[in-house]
């Protein structure tokens, strides 16, 4: 057991360190750099002292130095918690992204337990009628959530919440929350807010998880000791949930493990940039449309992070389970 | 059920001398995608949508792309078939566009002048264009009376220069579309080449693709395609943009085509007749590309039809981003642009309009690809 997890963490570091020199390498692959864009900016408002300044700048944010140079400084930084300075901001990037790293956490916390909240009582249902009209009302519903994709549909909630409804669904505070300290008010103004985000992440999450729970569950309803604690009498309900619904959820858990971790960031992007949501979503992208290297980045690594951990986490439950594996 | 009735389950194929002759397997998968009233539904919508905007895209629009208009950011004239006293005209008519100031917001805006009506006519002489690019012509499916300059017939709104958004929906569908088409065309040929390689050859080959495939694994896809995305120079061509988008879009998703290519392949050539190729002296590349590969055509082509719909989604999201095909390029993405804003969609809500045309495209991608999928697989009913 000990070696297997010694293994998986030494490939994943290694890994870690491959992600990082790429993702630097595709970050910096925009010709110029921030600071070009930066003067173009400056100019358009009329600065005229701007390139001087620029050289200035870009000595000491090192710009000038070759890549392979630039990311030796980034990772040996990185390694010891300096993530660098985002370029747009002037700040460092381990305090923006501390910043909004609750935010995003809670929110996908709050997607992943609609989509779990709906998708598996669904899941459930579907199985056990299979073939039934719930059931196929329930599956065309699966398949259209499939083929709806988050940000399209972020879009027209969008309108519908504005033109139709007349709220404020921007953002994920009211004008009124959006610096104050915590407070119960400002808890329950957040959770108004979030449940359009979360409904959206929910949709594309919940089709997919309810067909493979109906899938799942259909398989284990074969085995034989279904039958054999329905010959013991067992109770109809006790059956499906103590039993069966506890066997197919396995699948489920691993998806989780692997999806849960990196959906902290990477989850909606497209949906938050539109709400325009304070979580680090937003914050990518604007870092990729600006060239704020170091922002974009550290932004892949930690994902790819994620990834790496969450994938191992569930190895490792994995393993614990099934002695198979470790053998690998 | 009637329905299965009227078309029989197998169709025995009868020989001209009436000897029955044995079905063929894609005459098989085609009988039971025809029992599939779904994915029939989807190829048709499909079959219209190739037909409206990627060959007779100009034939369709009644507008060029690029067409300016007075009528900026003007709402939809839609197609009326009953005007204010109640006169039913079974030709459609639309009403003129008057543009009139909201003092409350200070801003153009143009209402309907019901006293002018414009009716609609078919094959109407329009502005002159190249059908497939090489037939000359300038008859548009429908639009206003030629002879009548101030006759304007925008159904899906104008935007901020002017430009009719239908016609350029049905534009913008054209790269879209061709996007989709080109990157699978793409991502199939690097993903089975490398996947079947890997497969047959085993060893060095298969340890160095399978880590690379692992590598592209561990990223996320759409941060690493938009990061990517990003990297395309703004100043480049828009047709050197598309052919790098869509490369892009294939570089980012091979990896799981290749890797099942190789389980497919790795137990494909354990087969007898492989043995039997070989032992008649066939060259590797033979067996690989006239025995192996087809034997995976029917795992890869339902990857294929359910990846379309996935990379026409992936450009919107760069485009629509602002990455990658940029305005003046219209593709589904750059015309969503419009709609970034909760002031755009407040004030002009028809653009997006642009929204249910991706949506019903994606669906019937699905619709198709799951139909197929049903249909290759010789255990289902």
């Amino acid at each position: 057991m000990g070696s297997f997890i010694i293994r998986r963490v030494f490939y994943a570091i290694i890994m870690l360190i491959v992600v990082s020199f790429v993702s630097f390498i595709i970050i910096s692959l925009p010709a110029g750099d921030f600071m070009d864009q930066k003067i173009a900016e400056l100019q358009a408002r009329g600065d005229q002292s701007a390139s001087m300044r620029v050289d200035e700048y870009r000595e000491r944010y090192g710009l000038d130095k070759p890549v392979l140079t630039q990311y030796w400084l980034w990772i040996s930084n990185f390694v010891q918690g300096d993530f660098g300075i985002s370029f747009e901001f002037d700040r460092p990037v381990r305090e923006l992204i501390g910043q909004r790293f609750t935010l995003s956490i809670i929110l996908s916390l709050a997607t992943l337990i609609l989509t779990w909240a709906i998708a598996i009582p669904l899941g459930v249902y579907s199985a056990v009628n299979q073939y039934s009209l719930g059931d196929q009302v329930v599956t065309a519903i699966a398949f259209i959530g499939l083929g709806v994709p988050g940000f399209l549909l972020a879009l027209v909630i969008l309108y519908i919440a504005v033109v139709v409804l007349g709220q404020d669904v921007v953002g994920l505070f009211s004008q009124k929350y959006l610096d104050a300290p915590w407070s119960l008010a400002r808890v329950w103004d957040l959770l108004k807010h979030i449940w359009v985000p979360a409904l959206i992440g929910a949709v594309t999450g919940t089709a997919g998880t309810i067909r493979i729970m109906r899938g799942n569950l259909l398989n284990t309803f074969g085995q034989a000791f279904i039958e054999a604690a329905r010959a013991r009498g067992l109770k109809q309900n006790s059956v499906i949930w103590r039993h069966a619904v506890r066997m197919a959820i396995t699948p489920l858990i691993i998806i989780l493990g692997t999806e849960a971790l990196p959906g902290i960031i990477a989850g909606n992007l497209l949906v938050e940039r539109v709400l325009n949501l304070p979580t680090i979503g937003p914050l990518y992208i604007n870092a990729l449309l600006s060239q704020d290297m170091y922002m974009a980045g550290t932004v892949l690594v930690l994902i790819v992070f994620l990834l790496l951990v969450g994938t191992l986490i569930t190895d490792l439950v994995l393993a614990w389970t099934d002695p198979r594996i470790r053998l690998e | 059920m009637s329905e299965a009735a009227a078309i029989p389950d197998v169709v025995p194929v009868v020989s001209k001398d009436k000897k029955k002759v044995s079905q063929n397997y894609w005459s098989l998968v085609w009988w039971k995608f025809r029992r599939n009233r779904l994915a029939v539904i989807g190829a048709i919508i499909l079959l219209i949508y190739y037909i409206t905007c990627i060959f007779f895209a100009e034939f369709f629009a009644p507008y060029p792309k690029e067409l300016e208009s007075d009528y900026l950011e003007a709402r939809p004239t839609y197609f009326q078939f009953r005007d204010e006293a109640g006169n039913f005209s079974l030709r459609p008519f639309v009403y003129r566009l008057e543009e009139k100031i909201d003092v409350a917001t200070r801003s153009r805006v143009y209402e309907y002048d019901k006293t002018v009506k414009y009716p609609i006519y078919f094959f109407v002489k329009g502005e002159p264009y190249k059908l497939l690019g090489f037939i000359p012509a300038d008859r548009h499916f429908f639009g206003t009376d030629p002879a009548n300059p101030d006759a304007k017939v925008f159904l899906m709104g104008t935007d901020k220069l002017g430009r009719d958004q239908f016609s350029r929906i049905l534009y913008g569908g054209r790269i879209s579309l061709f996007i989709g088409l080109f990157s699978v065309a793409v991502f199939l040929f690097i993903g089975v080449t490398l996947g079947a390689i890997s497969g047959y050859y085993g060893g060095a080959t298969d340890i160095i693709v399978m880590r690379i495939t692992e590598l592209l694994s561990a990223f996320p896809q759409e941060p690493l395609f938009l990061a990517l995305g990003a990297a395309v120079p703004v100043a480049w061509p828009s047709t050197r943009v598309f052919f790098i988008v869509t490369i892009l879009l294939a570089l980012v998703q091979w990896g799981g085509l290749a890797r099942q290519v190789r389980g497919l392949v790795l137990s494909g050539r354990e087969e007898q007749y492989v043995l039997a190729a070989q032992s008649f002296g066939a060259s590797d590349r033979r067996i690989i590309f006239n025995h192996l590969i087809p034997a995976t055509m029917s795992h890869v082509i339902v990857i294929a039809t359910l990846k379309i719909p996935q990379m026409i989604l992936l450009e919107t999201a760069l485009s629509f981003l602002g990455l990658g095909l940029v305005p003046p390029t219209v593709s589904w993405g750059t015309l969503l642009q419009n709609a970034n804003t909760v002031r755009a969609i407040s004030f002009a809500p028809w653009y997006l309009f642009a929204v249910p045309f991706i949506l019903l495209s994606i669906m019937a991608y699905n619709m198709l690809g799951d139909g197929l999928r049903d249909a290759m697989d010789p255990y289902s009913k």
